[in-house]
Parts: C-alpha cells; sequence; structure tokens
C-alpha cells in the first residue's frame, strides 16, 4: 500500500520524467528524401555534425523498400507511398553511405556530416504541402531546399 | 502527437525503474538450477521479417560436457513486434539428444534506434519443459546505446520458475555486449553473464552477410569463461540466423 507521504514523492518522479522526456524530444533539424523509380532524391545530403536529426523518407514507388546503411546503423522499411522516419547522429564528419536493400545497384545514396551550419527555412513553409506528383516535388525542392536537401526546424 | 511520446517516454522509464528495483530485491533468491549464458538481444524490430534461427551452446566443465541445441522460426506481426517459437533440444546424462522444452518468445521495439538518448525494448518468453511440470516466466528489458561505432547492449530479465517438479522462485539474469562494428561481416565484442550464482566473461564476434532484397545471414559466436572458481568452465555458443 502506497503510504500517505510517499504520493507527493511518486508524483515528483512521474513530472521529472515526463519532464525529462518532453527535453530529449526537443526540436530537432528535419531532412527529407525522396525515393522515386528507386533513386534517393537528392542522393547525398549534408547534416552538421554532432548534431542528432531527423530523416524522413518518402517512398513515392509502388513497391516497398528497406532503407539500409551499416555506417549510420540503421535499417528501415518504407512501405508503398508511405514516408518513415530515421533518426541519425550524432554523428563526426565524414561520409555515411545509405542503400536501399531491395533495388542496391539504383537506390544509393550518403550523408555528409559537416562541419558547416545549413541555412534554415521555416518548417512552416513545408508543413502542409502534398507530395502527390514529381511535379510537385521538384518545385518544393527548387523553392524550399538548399542543395543538400536541408530543412530547418526553427 | 508530443505528448503520447513524452507519456510513451515517461512509462517506459517507470517500467525500467520496477524491474530494476525487482532485481534488486529478488537477487539474493536465485539458485543455480540453468545456464546463464545464450544470447544478448537487441531492441530492434523490423516489419515484414521472417526468420530461422538455430543455436548451440556447449559447455565445459569439471563435470564433462553438456550441450544445448534451439531451432527457432520468428516473424514480426508488426512494425514493433516480432514473435519466435523455439523447440529446444539437450543432451542428458546418458548422452542422448532429445526435445528437452518449448518456447515462445516476444520481443516488443518500443522505442525508434536513434530518437532518444538510448533504445529500448521488452522480451516475454514462456518456456515449458518438455516431460516435466516446469514453466518458466521471463519479462526483460532490452537497452541498447551507441557510442561512435561500437554499441552497448543491455539486457535485464526476472525469470519466474514454477511447477509441481520445481521449486517455485524468481531469478534474475544480466546480460551485456559490447560490440565494435567494424565491417559489416566481421564485428568482435565482448560479452559479460550474470545471473543464477554464476559470472561469466569473454569474446565473442558476430557479422551479416547479405543476399537479395530483406535476405540475410547473421552469425555470432562467443566463447565465454565463468569466473566462479571451477578450474575449467568454459561455454562456446554459437547463433545462425536466415531472415527473409
Amino acid at each position: 500500500m502506497i503510504s500517505h507521504y510517499s504520493m507527493p514523492f511518486i508524483r515528483f518522479v512521474v513530472a521529472a520524467l515526463t519532464l525529462m522526456s518532453f527535453l530529449t524530444i526537443a526540436k530537432r533539424p528535419e531532412f527529407q528524401i525522396e525515393l522515386k523509380n528507386h533513386l534517393f532524391f537528392p542522393s547525398e545530403i549534408e547534416i552538421p555534425e554532432n548534431t542528432k536529426v531527423k530523416l524522413i523518407i518518402y517512398n513515392r514507388d509502388q513497391t516497398p523498400e528497406e532503407f539500409d546503411s551499416f555506417d549510420l546503423n540503421r535499417e528501415k522499411v518504407i512501405f508503398p507511398e508511405k514516408k518513415s522516419v530515421i533518426f541519425i547522429g550524432p554523428l563526426p564528419q565524414g561520409r555515411y553511405e545509405f542503400f536501399g536493400e531491395f533495388n542496391p545497384n539504383s537506390a544509393k545514396g550518403a550523408i555528409l556530416v559537416t562541419p558547416q551550419v545549413p541555412p534554415q527555412v521555416s518548417l512552416h513553409d513545408i508543413d502542409n504541402r502534398e507530395f502527390n506528383e514529381i511535379g510537385s516535388t521538384i518545385a518544393f525542392q527548387q523553392n524550399n531546399l538548399t542543395e543538400s536537401g536541408v530543412v530547418y526546424v526553427d | 502527437m508530443i505528448y503520447r511520446k513524452a507519456v510513451k517516454s515517461a512509462v517506459l522509464s517507470m517500467v525500467s525503474l520496477i524491474l530494476l528495483l525487482s532485481l534488486l530485491i529478488t537477487s539474493n533468491k536465485a539458485n543455480a538450477d540453468g545456464v546463464v549464458v545464450d544470447k544478448v538481444y537487441h531492441p530492434y524490430v523490423l516489419p515484414n521479417e521472417r526468420e530461422f534461427e538455430w543455436r548451440l551452446l556447449s559447455h565445459q566443465n569439471d563435470n564433462g560436457n553438456s550441450l544445448g541445441q534451439r531451432l527457432a522460426y520468428g516473424q514480426s506481426l508488426t512494425d514493433n513486434i516480432m514473435v519466435e517459437a523455439y523447440i529446444v533440444g539437450e543432451r542428458d546424462g546418458d548422452g542422448d539428444f532429445g526435445l528437452s522444452a518449448y518456447e515462445i518468445e516476444t520481443r516488443w521495439m518500443i522505442t525508434e534506434q536513434g530518437e532518444y538518448w538510448a533504445d529500448w525494448g521488452m522480451l516475454f518468453e514462456v518456456e515449458k519443459e518438455h516431460k516435466l511440470d516446469i514453466w518458466e516466466v521471463t519479462t526483460g528489458i532490452l537497452f541498447e546505446k551507441e557510442f561512435g561505432r561500437t554499441s552497448l547492449a543491455l539486457n535485464a530479465f526476472l525469470i519466474y520458475e514454477s511447477g509441481s517438479d520445481i521449486k517455485n522462485e524468481f531469478e534474475t539474469e544480466f546480460r551485456l555486449q559490447y560490440r565494435y562494428r567494424w565491417l559489416p561481416q566481421v564485428q568482435p565484442a565482448i560479452e559479460i553473464y550474470t545471473g543464477e550464482d554464476y559470472t561469466g566473461i569473454g569474446p565473442a564476434f558476430m557479422g551479416i552477410h547479405r543476399f537479395d532484397g530483406q535476405k540475410q545471414l547473421k552469425w555470432e559466436a562467443g566463447f565465454i569463461t565463468g569466473l566462479n572458481g571451477d578450474s575449467k568452465d568454459h561455454i562456446l555458443r554459437v547463433a545462425i540466423e536466415y531472415e527473409f
């Protein structure tokens, strides 16, 4: 039975753990990649060193793909016409290659971890965008992404 | 969404705390009636994953050699839950090898890999001895944390043994693996196992070979030496998984 005096302590522990949980999901830089015709677009993206980032991969193909990277120590299935999220880092500078397990000859790419801080683009610009057509995707990339495919969260 | 993630993380932290407290409470109740060395689990599950697995455990000590093998089929049911069914064979005192137990195991990937400071999962396992009324129910926390090109995996298990052919009791086990991700095919590691009055440590090697698509072969081998005072106490463990 929980004593009368232990309740404040339990509340404190729960509150502290909840607070810590919120802290661990603080805003992170987001990066986006598209998979179309078994090719990654962009095939190379730059991310800042020593920073945990969120990589969102949109699979525009009608078949599943599995993102695989021994360098990044990540494996993730991306279902057809769905998106998947992969958390990467913090990493030191370097080149980290990845590929699609189902199409390893075409679906290839790399994460370039660089010391530069990528230019910031507001997430509000992309919140409600749809990626259903390749044309809109290209326009989106031209308007909002840097050459390295970076989208930065405020 | 953020609130849901925070609640999940908080619940996970509480579960870990409860399990660790349970381990502390029950740590004096363990008796030596089994082998602790087996395999260090990782808290990851992939959807659409199916696998066949074979494990071998050869234990050499002052009393001779004992041999155990496991055959298993596993399949992921959802994005984060995988179920595996085992049949266990052991060589008995007469030197005959035969079926000794059945087991069903569920692994639950609680957090996305890399999302938080560490990755968390849970393991639930029920094992029944073939011709004896002995049941073993295991609950465990699976933990993994990356440090550059190395990975630290920890397993903490709380086990309850019951049945008319065994004294009902709680046991605890702890497993550790510190792995260097050198090459996909060869990844050296060091492993530590404790529980049931046993402590063992030794080197291990593991690797992966990819075929087409999701097909891949994973292998592990470890040579664990007991630190409990026997003049000879070595365990060779081998595991091969074919995923497809």
